[in-house]
């Protein structure tokens, strides 16, 4: 009997114990949820750097937008190229070619003052150009974004696109069968592409009378490398399309503009 | 506000079957290992404490009659209840004066006390070992199966980057990270209790003699 009585009193104790560990691992798990809610929800991104082909003004770009009177000089490597003396190249070994002329350059016409004035020109340049170039190259960047497509092969006509209730043309009901083979033929998962990115991809194709899809270019490339390739392999999965018709073929073979973005493809 | 929270709940509900199996187990594991610690925490402890303070009492008072009715007081304690066993015994065979015999038999008696009470002590102590044993294994097979699945889903998805790799691994993580969660508070409370019984049960081997001395010493 008291075994039984002993057997039972250990039970009902088991019982009140599992009850705590269940309630400690539910505060457990709330504390976790709420630890997270008080620190500010979500953890901080780690830095991220986008590396994007941008040209920045420079020796290389395209239009030097300010006349840069005093900074004319920049291009002050003259006297390297001028002094070229072959005397010295036979004295000594060639490695300091290049080093000496131009000492003896600024040795002849030039004293340290000068040198140093020139240092302090270039130092105020250095802290005071980035900042520009990067305004410059921020500034071409918006500018880009908001010019749209960035090719005629990327204008609509026809219904969706204005003329509301007009009908199709054979080219872009064409258009609506390709893409529409190539949508089947796309497979991505949007949540392997980071939240709050705007990821669109303008890509340029030229179809073949046959169907076959040659020349695929990226006229504007999504930021996601990820995105891009689904893109090109759908491309690749869906050639070859069906035949270019008649009254759509212009000349021998078709050029067309696709937009992908993650919602489908315009 | 709640995205990170959403955030770890859609990690959960992204994993697979197996995995979602695995982590129910863990979480069993955990509950049942907690639940024996908070026990145990209260019998071994209050056992220890009981002990220490009827030995006091024992040794102050050479009365058994009075032991055997304070040790009232001391139900937990082991080694009240082992007394209050050989002293049962002892009033059984207080009539009979066969010395050999009342030896002996109070003896047996209070050896299988100490013994029920030593079981009594270490009953569900074996499964905290179980769990840290095993807690952590599980939770690597679990891993072991998501990362397989990850590998897969690369696979189909035909792309490596770690956009790709890294939300499989970090959901297949989670069921190592609960593994270990379940095993190591199992190991530690497992190590702790292992050592008080083993304190028990000495004191319990030491002092059996000491109890049948003074019961014989009464029937004499």
């Amino acid at each position: 009997m008291n075994g039984r009585h002993a057997g039972n009193r250990e039970g009902g104790r088991f019982a009140v114990a599992f009850l705590v560990s269940v309630v400690l691992h539910l505060a457990l798990v709330a504390l976790a949820f709420l630890g997270q809610h008080l620190s500010g929800a979500a953890p901080p991104d780690p830095r991220i750097i986008d590396v994007s082909l941008v040209t920045l003004p420079g020796p290389g770009s395209p239009e030097p937008e300010e006349p840069a009177g005093p900074e004319a000089p920049v291009i002050e490597p003259e006297p390297v190229e001028t002094v070229s003396p072959p005397e010295p190249v036979k004295k000594k070994p060639p490695k300091k070619v290049a080093e000496k002329p131009r000492k003896n350059v600024a040795g002849e016409k030039k004293k340290k003052e000068p040198i140093d004035n020139r240092l302090k020109e270039l130092r105020e340049k250095v802290g005071q150009e980035p900042r520009d170039d990067l305004r410059r190259a921020l500034a071409r960047l918006q500018e880009k974004v908001k010019q749209g497509p960035p090719s005629d092969l990327y204008k609509r006509t026809g219904p969706g696109a204005g003329t509301y209730g007009a009908p199709m043309t054979p080219y872009e009901e064409y258009l609506v069968r390709i893409a529409g083979i190539i949508q089947r033929n796309w497979s991505f998962t949007p949540r392997l592409i980071r939240a709050g990115t705007v990821v669109e991809a303008y890509v340029a194709l030229t179809i073949q009378p046959g169907g076959s899809v040659s020349n695929v270019t990226f006229d504007r490339k999504s930021v996601s490398e990820y995105f891009n390739d689904t893109v090109l392999k759908a491309i690749e999965k869906s050639s070859p399309l069906p035949p270019v018709p008649e009254e759509v073929r212009r000349r021998e073979a078709l050029r067309i503009g696709l937009v992908f973005t993650p919602q489908g493809i315009e | 506000m709640f995205e990170s929270n959403a955030d770890l709940l859609h990690m959960l509900s992204g994993t697979g079957p197996v995995v979602l199996f695995v982590l129910v187990v863990l979480v069993l594991f955990s509950l049942l290992s907690w639940a024996i610690i908070f026990l145990k925490a209260g019998t071994i402890g209050k056992a220890l404490s009981e002990s220490r303070d009827f030995l006091d009492y024992f040794f102050d008072v050479a009365s058994i009659d009075k032991v055997f009715g304070e040790s009232e007081n001391y139900s937990n304690g082991s080694l009240a209840r082992v007394f209050r066993a050989g002293y049962i015994e002892y009033r059984a065979l207080s009539d009979r004066k066969e010395d050999r015999l009342a030896e002996e038999r109070i003896a047996r008696a209070i050896r299988r006390e100490a013994n029920a009470e030593s079981k009594r002590l270490s009953r569900y102590v074996s499964f905290l070992a179980t769990v840290g044993n095993t807690a952590p294994f599980i939770g690597l097979f679990g891993t072991v199966w998501g990362i397989m699945h990850s590998f897969q889903s690369i696979g189909l998805t035909q792309s490596a980057s770690l956009a790709t790799v890294a939300p499989g691994i970090a959901e297949a993580l989670v069921a190592t990270a609960a593994g270990l969660a379940a095993a190591i508070p199992s190991v530690i409370a497992y190590n702790f209790f292992s050592r008080q019984i083993d304190t028990i049960e000495r004191d319990l081997d030491d002092f059996s003699g000491e109890y049948l001395k003074s019961f014989l010493n009464e029937l004499r």
